[in-house]
């Protein structure tokens, strides 16, 4: 699924508008390497509103941290401006924290020593890596930053950072050394902080008072801080694994429920398969703690590892370990939804509950139930994707994920989904206006893509077969738990046919196939496409009717634009111009590509072949040579020139030499494969040797047969190396992962299907391509900047997304350009700045 | 100073005029444009630090532990008329850095090492010096003799003003490269001789072209050839890589056997896979790491090649845009790789030994962010632990990343332009240049074995103001 050009176009408009302000320039660079973010609303003293708000002899007058809910939205949603909302933002470079304004007419990066040029901070250890700030008042008059460098937590007076002549700050936690802390959290009632400990393989618990301001004006000092602060306690984890959860064997009626809101509603959408569990991957033998989420329900903590396939759970009051739930992968990051519906149907009946997962091999993101430990499918790794050349068990993000945060904007304890009857503005729904649950995904290009888990206006989505009455710009609807959020769509098919198909000859003709499968103009060098029988999981592409004779994946999750290459005799991918070294007089030669891994496989690689195997009639692979013939030796130069006179010199011909046999590895010299030669045609390996010994190079083709490769996917085979490094086909492997194509047969792989007909009288190399196009475009969120007419690409580097559920705004963090970037989500747009009566618009975007 | 001065009088005589003018000549024809021989310039003074850029360490014994540290001073503002190389006596240098911890001075402001002009040339810590071509920007050292013996070390440097692969032999204590002092009344340096500066002509006739600028070594066995001698890859900016073996043949210096062309220029500097033959290539403008496979023919080593194998795209991760790849360095023992970027500036680790989400892909591991600059990297095992060392010369830290946690551990400040960068296991401490005031930072990395933070133990001369480079 990639990023449509067309979807997102109120947010890229609205970033246009942002930048086109000409106030991005005024983003004041404060900020090194920002990380974690925590919140804070602090009530500014305003001398025109407050008799003794005035500056003393001890500096400015003081501003006060409140509850964290003083801070919302008025009724109408505007943003308090005093109470102003603050973010604390841990700076892991310089070793602080910063905090910075979002609302009110000093919005903006908080110099908390104006004594000291540039901006000062609020000092913490070393390395921090966390800041959490209790919501509630009095608790919030602390704040807690883990320092993994320095191996202890940082204690600040909330209040410190509305200072303007230094704020004092101090470490705690001695016995924490060692343990390299990680990651934050409070108890649901913020009367205990936990603290992960990769080191120890444990967490930690600190029971925390509410603190008692000692300070002149009573407020709260450092030492109030401390004093709030109980003694460490370390809660060891055992690091148990239990078996993971095959949902084959779970009853089907505790299977998770599947929500979907689609339409037209007899959109085909694929159920993924329910595949059993990955072989548990574990990195040591000793748990890794690393983040949490909290359970406020169950009053559970979940503790990400990174070094073995299991999430633990602790419960909170009893402070000790419960069954952990086995995922299979070490995991990092998590996010924890609220309760929520089993359907799409009544918000108030809230039972479901899920936790999402950044796998720390691939950085990509599964989902797992954590419903009810009773339910069968408790614990289960969910399968989200449809694509079988993909991880099933995945969220099919296209890149790799840096953060996930689960956002509910307007997703109360009374929420209730939209009534069409009652929608003032149609256009205030759709699918950038968020409202219910979503997982927000910080991508490693910058983007922020949203994963729908609930819409509360999904009842008022789609055109009149689904909500009557309907919003013009919002016809087609899909929404499906777990899936990533597709957006705006404007077309009236899902996927379509692009630039073909067509034949190509390599004479250099070429013609479009008929709606019938014929090529007229290409009679009797391109094979027809016979009509074909789409599998249950794919639907037409070409032609719109009639008989298909090209299928592909239709499911709105599924489909993915794409360019397909069906060619005669082609190169398999990665050998194409690879060096070689021949060796035993040109018997075999060394290759540094791995054979098996690209999916080669010569006639005896072929000879034990599983039953199902479609590649009963290939003979196996040819080694084709596109050097020119060369010796140090001129003489033999010569003589190998005259009896190879063309091959490889401006393209010229090849040498085209049977493979016997492809092997992984190789005995020495760390070559990656090897490659058994037959016999070549009209002349002898030995005399190969002697004549494309130097500097030989090579590809491999498949031979008699079409190679079928895919832009986005490439060539999927399911070719691995045996134990004696032979390569052959895996019989584990889904049989519908082909590469090769016949003549007279049907071609049915994981993305596409079609069906050839016999082969013509003369073969000029015949190439079938088409391309596929529309696929569903996914809601995203650019954090970098939005590039448009400036000419210059400032990169972006997602690093946190952190929800503010009291004023529902993301705040992404791009460590690359953009630092801080305050994210309002319905609509979805960059956050802007709303002091009344100064006309100001501008983006809140700090550096 | 024994060693140092013994091996200065050694290397005079000859017929230093006319070497002068060779050197010069292929100075005009390797820098003119930066106007580095239309004036011949002052000659270098005796154990002065001038841009430093590169270090490696020198032969290591059974332990692993090496007594001998080399450094690549660039000579990057053309001030003098050649660039130098140094061997520093390490048992020396940690010997002033135990007095200094003995009297109390416990940082590198404190404990400075030859702290004033002229005092490197007068200390024991400095073994010899050479000059060498201007412009040296990576150096790499030869693998030992047949019998271990430290005295066969041979270093090869990537000289960007020759234009060419150099070599210099390190026999213990002295350099030796057939170095002569130039005529100049002020020279004290010696400089490496002719056949050092030049490599034997290619059986192909292939042409050097290009900007040298790194260079890396392995041994013919790890490629399979049975034979003693080592495979030299050069780096060139304009993006090529050239092929040298050097077998000892008649000549005994290296000689180039092949070059090939990567598609992408500005490269900056290449890295050999462990166990593979591939050298990978970073680029500072693409996202593509380049793979380049080394072809050795064990029965006739002139027939040996390099060859374009492939690319790894950082895209295809999801870099956005990841145009500027500085370095890429295996991890031991591991399938990860960790390519230095600065669009953006961070560090991706890709996973080799991972399947990809998607078939054809690239598997990300993790993306550690460091700051504005980001020039080198090292790994270095301590106390068990795999640690990563990036420096990041704008930001003016070094960032140092536990690879087994998987996470940012420390961030040492306080430097004024680190560049490359060294982990000294057997010590445990890491040694940096310090580019941009001219002094080599000797850094302990003790402390995170006990997962407490590196300290900035000691530095080697004295700092060049920027006042002093802009005047120059």
């Amino acid at each position: 699924m990639r990023f449509h050009p067309l979807a997102p176009l109120t947010v890229v408009a609205l970033l246009a508008q942002g930048c086109g302000s000409g106030q991005t320039g005024t983003v004041v660079p404060a900020l090194t390497r920002p990380d974690s973010v925590a919140f804070a609303c602090f009530e500014l003293c305003d001398p025109d509103e407050e008799e003794d708000c005035v500056e003393t002899d001890d500096g400015p007058p003081p501003d006060r941290v409140l509850d964290l809910g003083g801070c919302a939205p008025d009724d109408e949603g505007d943003f308090s401006l005093n109470p102003s909302m603050h973010a604390l933002v841990v700076q892991s470079s310089t070793g602080e924290v910063g905090a910075i304004q979002i609302d009110g007419p000093e919005f903006g990066v908080r110099d908390t020593d104006a004594r000291i040029p540039g901006f000062t901070f609020v000092p913490t250890g070393e390395a921090p890596s966390t800041v959490v700030t209790p919501r509630s008042f009095p608790r919030a008059r602390c704040t807690y930053v883990a320092n993994r460098g320095s191996n202890n937590l940082t204690v600040i007076p909330t209040d410190g950072f509305r200072a303007s002549l230094g704020t004092d700050s101090s470490l705690t936690g001695e016995s924490l050394a060692g343990a390299r802390p990680t990651d934050l959290v409070l108890s649901p009632d913020e009367s205990s902080l936990w603290v992960t400990l990769p080191l120890f393989g444990a967490v930690a618990q600190l029971d925390l008072a509410e603190p008692v301001g000692t300070g002149p004006e009573g407020e709260v000092t450092v030492e109030d801080c401390l004093a709030a602060v109980s003694p460490i306690a370390i809660v060891p984890l055992l690091g148990e694994t239990p078996d993971p959860v095959d949902l084959r064997d779970v009853p089907t009626d505790e299977l998770p429920p599947d929500v979907q809101v689609v339409c037209p509603r007899d959109t085909t959408l694929i159920d993924p398969p329910l595949v059993p569990p990955r072989t548990p991957v574990s990195r040591g033998t000793l748990p890794s703690p690393w983040g949490f989420a909290v359970d406020e329900q169950r009053g559970v903590l979940f503790v990400s590892d990174t070094a073995l396939p299991i999430i633990h759970v602790i419960d909170i009051a009893s402070e000790t370990e419960l069954e952990p739930l086995n995922v299979q992968v070490p995991t990092r990051q998590l996010a924890l939804t609220p309760a929520l519906p089993a359907t799409a149907g009544d918000p108030s009946d809230r039972s479901e509950r899920y936790l999402y997962a950044v796998d720390d091999l691939d950085s990509t993101v599964l989902v797992v139930d954590v419903t009810d430990p009773d339910r069968g499918s408790y614990g289960a790794v969910l399968p989200i994707d449809v694509r079988q050349s993909r991880a099933l068990d995945r969220i099919p993000f296209p890149v790799a994920t840096r953060d996930i945060e689960i956002v509910t904007p307007g997703y109360t304890e009374n929420a209730s989904n939209c009534v069409p009857d009652e929608v003032d503005q149609l256009e205030d729904i759709g699918p950038e206006f968020l409202r219910g649950v979503f997982l927000a995904a910080a991508g490693l290009d910058g983007l922020i893509r949203f994963v729908d888990i609930l819409d509360l206006d999904a009842s008022c989505r789609g055109d009149e077969t689904c909500a009557p009455p309907g919003n013009p710009e919002d016809q087609l609807v899909f929404i499906r738990r777990h899936r990533v959020r597709i957006g705006t769509q404007l077309l009236d098919t899902l996927v379509s046919v692009r630039d073909g198909p067509q034949w190509s000859l390599s004479n250099g003709f070429s013609a479009q196939v008929d709606l019938d499968g014929t090529t007229p103009d290409l009679a009797g060098f391109a094979p027809d496409l016979l009509p074909v029988e789409c599998p249950p999981d794919q639907g037409r592409l070409f032609p719109s009717s009639g008989s298909p004779i090209l299928c592909t994946v239709t499911d709105p999750w599924g489909a993915e634009a794409d360019f397909v290459s069906i060619r005669y005799e082609g190169p398999i991918p990665f050998t194409i111009g690879s060096g070689g070294l021949f060796l035993d007089g040109g018997q075999r030669i060394q290759v540094r590509f791995d054979p098996c891994s690209v999916g080669v496989l010569g006639a005896q690689n072929l000879l034990e072949q599983p039953e199902d195997s479609p590649l009963t009639a290939y003979g196996g692979a040819a080694v084709v040579l596109t050097s020119t013939a060369s010796s140090l030796d001129p003489e033999v130069e010569e003589s190998c020139r005259e009896e190879f006179p063309t091959v490889g010199i401006d393209g010229g011909t090849v040498l085209t030499i049977p493979l016997l046999e492809a092997r992984s590895g190789s005995s020495e010299g760390g070559y990656l494969g090897e490659l058994v030669l037959g016999d070549p045609p009209g002349t002898s390996l030995a005399r190969v040797a002697e004549c494309f010994g130097d500097r030989l190079e090579l590809e491999v083709r498949v031979e008699d047969a079409f190679r079928v490769l895919s832009a986005e996917e490439s060539m999927l085979h399911r070719v691995t190396a045996g134990p004696d490094g032979s390569c052959r086909i895996d019989p584990e492997a889904n049989p519908r992962l082909r590469a090769r194509a016949f003549f007279d047969d049907r071609f049915e792989s994981a993305t596409t299907t079609f069906s050839l007909g016999p082969a013509p009288g003369s073969l000029l190399d015949p190439i079938l391509s088409y391309g596929i196009d529309d696929e569903p475009p996914f809601i995203g969120f650019s954090l970098g900047p939005p590039n448009l007419g400036t000419g210059e690409n400032v990169p972006s580097l997602a690093v946190t997304v952190t929800y503010n559920p009291v004023d529902e705004r993301l705040y992404g963090v791009d460590q690359a350009s953009r630092g801080l970037v305050v994210i309002e989500l319905s609509p979805l747009r960059i956050s802007t700045e709303t002091v009344r009566g100064r006309g100001s618009n501008l983006p809140k975007i700090f550096r | 100073m024994t060693g140092h001065a013994a091996q200065r009088v050694g290397a005079l005589g000859g017929t230093p005029g006319r070497r002068s003018l060779v050197g010069c000549a292929r100075l005009l024809g390797g820098v003119a444009a930066r106007g580095g021989c239309v004036n011949p310039g002052a000659a270098p003074p005796d154990g002065e630090l001038n841009f430093p850029l590169d270090l490696t360490l020198g032969p290591r014994d059974l332990e692993g532990s090496a007594d001998t540290l080399f450094v690549v001073n660039s000579n990057f503002n053309l001030r003098y008329n050649t660039a130098t190389l140094l061997a520093l006596d390490l048992d020396e240098i940690h010997r002033e850095i135990d007095d200094c911890e003995a009297e109390g001075l416990l940082d590198d402001n404190t404990c400075v090492l030859a702290p004033l002009p002229g005092d490197l040339a007068e200390s024991p810590a400095l073994l010899d010096e050479v000059g060498i071509s201007t412009l040296t920007d990576g150096l790499a050292l030869g693998s030992p003799a047949a019998n271990g013996a430290p005295s066969a070390t041979r270093i090869y440097l990537a000289a960007r003003a020759d234009q060419n692969l150099n070599f210099v032999d390190f026999t213990g204590q002295a350099f030796s490269c057939d170095q002569e002092l130039p005529t100049q009344s002020s020279a004290v340096i010696p400089i490496c001789g002719e056949r050092f500066r030049t490599t034997d002509v290619s059986p192909r006739d292939t042409e050097l072209m290009g900007d040298p600028v790194d260079v890396l070594t392995a041994p013919l066995r790890s490629l399979g050839v049975d034979r003693e001698g080592d495979a030299i890859v050069l780096t060139l900016r304009e993006g090529s890589l050239a092929l040298f073996v050097d077998d000892g043949g008649p000549e005994d210096r290296p000689r180039l056997l092949s070059t090939v062309d990567v598609g992408v220029d500005d490269l900056v500097t290449s890295t050999l896979e462990p166990d593979t033959g591939l050298v990978w290539v970073a680029s500072a403008d693409s996202s593509a790491l380049i793979q380049v496979g080394v072809f050795l023919d064990p029965l006739d080593l002139d027939l040996s090649f390099l060859s374009l194998e492939g690319t790894v795209d950082l895209r295809d991760a999801g870099a956005d845009d990841g145009d500027d790849t500085r370095q890429i360095l295996f991890e031991p023992d591991s399938t990860r790789l960790w390519a230095l970027n600065r669009r953006p500036e961070a560090v991706f680790g890709l996973d080799q030994g991972v399947p990809p989400p998607q078939f054809g892909g690239v598997t990300l591991y993790k993306v550690f962010e460091v700051a504005l600059g980001p020039s080198r990297m090292a790994i270095g095992t301590l106390g068990g632990r795999d640690y990563l060392f990036v420096t990041s010369f704008q930001a003016q830290r070094l960032f140092v990343i536990d690879l087994d946690l998987g996470d940012l551990v420390a961030v040492v400040g306080g430097l004024s332009g680190p560049f490359g960068v060294l982990v000294d296991e057997a010590r445990q401490y890491v040694y940096l240049t310090d580019f941009a005031s001219s002094v080599i930072r000797f850094i302990d990395v003790a402390p995170l074995t006990e997962t407490r933070t590196p300290v900035r133990r000691a530095r080697l001369g004295p700092i060049q103001t920027v006042q002093f480079l802009g005047n120059n």
